[in-house]
């Protein structure tokens, strides 16, 4: 699973990008290496919005990104 | 009054006078200043049907009750007049330290009126008002000119200017300052320069009254600290609002090719960290902790100052993916005063149509040469460039041939930098934006895109709703820098806290947002008034977005359903009060003191 972090959550992350191997679906957020909690952050996945509580699985393109207000 | 000064400074060009005139605490509730106060002069003073490049209209800067004070990003000011680009409302605000010293003057907003006999320049000193000549500042670019206003005034007093695009009449040139702020994209520098008003130079030494200061300052320091304390807080140093770059590519909203298609290939080279790769300087707005100019230096080796909206429609928009490139026009367009986000987008419009050989120029996606001979020909007037300088609108009537389909425009304004295949909402707020195709006043995407971005449903029309109340009501009419709030998450209910310890007053949210409504409607009506057949078909996005879909990225495929936008405009006209074609009913307007709004438009 590849997992891209966008803006100041790649701090957040240490990295901008993330490649993951999961054997079995998974929680989003018991995958992330920080926590979703009390943090504003967009989650997309494959497209489609999501959430910490998302199952996820390898072949998924998850992006997190910050809400921003467009210049 | 505690927290506005109360007055309006006056100047009349035809008459080489100045006056002072006082308002009451009633004005300055209904209307809190900025975009209300700008608003109701021009509803109460401009007469229907008033030529915008004539002497009869009014130029008015104007600040708020927040403006100036030592609290977060107060140092924005708002410039409006009837715009030469689309016939209706025209605004928009910018960093300067002409803004606080407005205030320290003693006003709140400073009216011109008429035209002067040759060039000339306002000058502002406290109570003293003198009409100066400016005939060796004409024919400058704002950065000579700024650099000589400075040098004699001296540091302390603030500039607002034009440059040669004001001066030719360009009907999107705005107003300028510290070489890089612009605001009033509408053509409020032609305005400017219809007028042969160069620019407005103040000095103030005065103190703000305030109900009460020590609060005021206590509350001010706890802000900043808290703004610095935000997890997000050291990221946007680093890379301001030009992180939004891979956020648009990665959302395929970037303007690419002429809003074709929602992604660039070459983002990389001219995002955020790219930025910070090449950035020699920050630079922002006065009473900020946060500013977010970022300053490279471009292919010719001199300094530009760039950020979101210059780099999408001036780089990728153009099909260009290298930042220096981009930088030299955004500083020629500085320099100029001439609009980023309006030249990007002709320019990308031009380039489609030498692309579709509708017009014998030959002009290559992806050359800074021909992107910077267009920009030349719009700010001087020069052949074609005479034709551009009319706004995208007119261009495309004039062309002809179908092209007004992908005329990236809502009410005459071009659209900023955000491509709406795929978020139908933010499609929405672009159209019913009160000034035209901008993202201020609602930029929905973020929380579109967070939700249901192919929906068409009541609640994402509730929120633009919503943000078109905080972002275009209260934050352009206090007037403060929106940013701190979405950007680094400081939190919205510090507002009624400063303008508790500024004013007196205790104004809640609620109360902010009905100021905003209130605005919102009059501005309305002022379009409605100066343009008979205003209604609902003023309101529909670029056909572009409902026809041709994006053409690559995730979202291939993808465009504005016709039939759900329609569902989600007629929400939108209910949710307001306003009629079906999309004019604020009676009772709505009694509803927000109103009335003669109402009564004036014979609304039944
Ligand atoms: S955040 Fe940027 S635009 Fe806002 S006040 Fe600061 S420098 Fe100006």
């Amino acid at each position: 699973m590849n997992v891209k972090f966008l803006g100041w959550i790649s701090s957040l992350a240490g990295r901008r990008e993330m490649q993951v191997d999961i054997d079995n679906p998974a929680k989003l957020g018991d995958i992330l290496p920080f926590s979703l909690q009390g943090r504003s952050i967009i989650i997309i996945v494959n497209n489609e919005p999501g959430s910490g509580e998302t199952m996820v699985k390898n072949t998924d393109q998850v992006t997190l990104m910050p809400v921003i207000s467009g210049g | 009054m505690h927290g506005w000064n109360g007055k309006i400074l006056r100047v009349n060009l035809n008459k080489k006078t100045s006056a002072v005139q006082s308002y009451d605490k009633d004005f300055a509730l209904n209307y809190l200043g900025g975009r209300g106060f700008a608003a109701r002069i021009l509803w109460d003073e401009l007469p229907a049907g008033t030529d915008p490049l004539s002497p009869q209209n009014k130029l008015i800067f104007a600040t708020g009750p927040l403006t100036g004070l030592p609290v977060a990003s107060s140092g924005k000011i708002v410039v409006a007049a009837k715009s030469p680009l689309t016939n209706g409302y025209g605004d928009g605000n910018l960093g300067s330290r002409a803004a606080v010293t407005l205030r320290k003057a003693g006003y709140e907003a400073l009216v011109v009126e008429g035209k002067a006999d040759s060039p000339v320049y306002v000058l502002v000193e406290d109570d003293s008002v003198e009409i100066m000549d400016a005939k060796d500042l004409w024919g400058k670019g704002t950065f000579d000119a700024e650099d000589d206003l400075t040098a004699t005034h001296g540091k302390s007093a603030g500039v607002l200017l034009i440059g040669q695009a004001g001066e030719n009449l360009v009907k999107f040139a705005p107003v300028m300052s510290q070489k890089g702020r612009a605001g009033g994209r509408p053509g409020m520098g032609a305005v400017m320069g219809s007028k042969n008003l160069k620019a407005v130079v103040i000095k103030g030494t005065k103190d703000i009254p305030l109900a009460d200061p020590d609060s005021l300052k206590e509350l001010g320091k706890d802000a900043y600290k808290d703004i610095k304390g935000k997890e997000s807080y050291d990221f946007w140093i680093r890379q301001g609002t030009m992180q939004a770059l891979e956020w648009a590519n990665e959302s395929s909203c970037l303007p690419s090719y002429n809003f074709r298609e929602g992604v660039f290939d070459e983002a990389k080279g001219i995002d955020g960290y790219k930025v910070e790769e090449l950035k020699v300087d920050r630079r922002g707005c006065p009473n900020c902790n946060m500013q977010c100019g970022n300053v490279i230096k471009d292919v010719e080796g001199q300094e530009a100052e760039l950020d979101y909206e210059n780099v999408g429609l001036l780089g990728s928009n153009l099909g260009i993916g290298n930042l220096k490139e981009v930088a030299l026009l955004n500083r020629l367009a500085d320099d100029w005063g001439i609009d980023t986000i309006s030249a990007g987008n002709i320019i990308g419009f031009v380039m489609e149509a030498s692309e579709r050989k509708l017009i014998p120029e030959n002009y290559k996606w992806g050359s800074v040469d021909d992107a910077r001979t267009i920009m030349e020909a719009i700010a001087f007037r020069k052949g074609f460039g005479n034709t551009l300088a009319e706004g995208v609108r007119h261009s495309a009537a004039t062309i002809g041939k179908g092209c007004e389909k992908w005329a990236i425009q809502c009410k005459g304004l071009e659209c900023s930098a955000y491509d709406c295949h795929a978020a139908p909402g933010m499609a929405l707020a672009f159209a019913t934006s009160s000034i035209g195709a901008h993202h201020k006043d609602a930029w929905l995407i973020s929380w579109e895109i967070a939700t249901d971005r192919s929906g068409y449903n009541k609640e994402k029309v509730a929120k633009l709703i919503e943000l078109q109340q905080l972002r275009g009501g209260v934050f352009e009419s206090l007037v403060a820098c929106r940013l701190p709030w979405i950007e680094v998450g400081f939190a919205l209910d510090w507002y009624p806290k400063f303008l508790k310890a500024a004013t007196g007053e205790d104004l809640s949210m609620d109360n902010l947002k009905t100021a905003g409504d209130r605005i919102y409607a009059l501005i309305r009506c002022f379009w409605k008034r100066e343009n008979p057949d205003f209604g609902r078909s003023w309101d529909i996005p670029p056909e572009r977005w409902f026809t041709e879909p994006l053409t690559k990225g995730p979202m291939k495929g993808t465009k504005v359903d016709r039939e759900g936008y329609t569902r989600m405009q007629n929400w939108y006209y209910e949710m307001r009060g306003w009629d079906s074609n999309g004019i604020p009913t009676r009772k709505t307007l009694e509803a927000l003191g109103l009335a003669d709004v109402a009564g004036a438009l014979h609304i039944a």
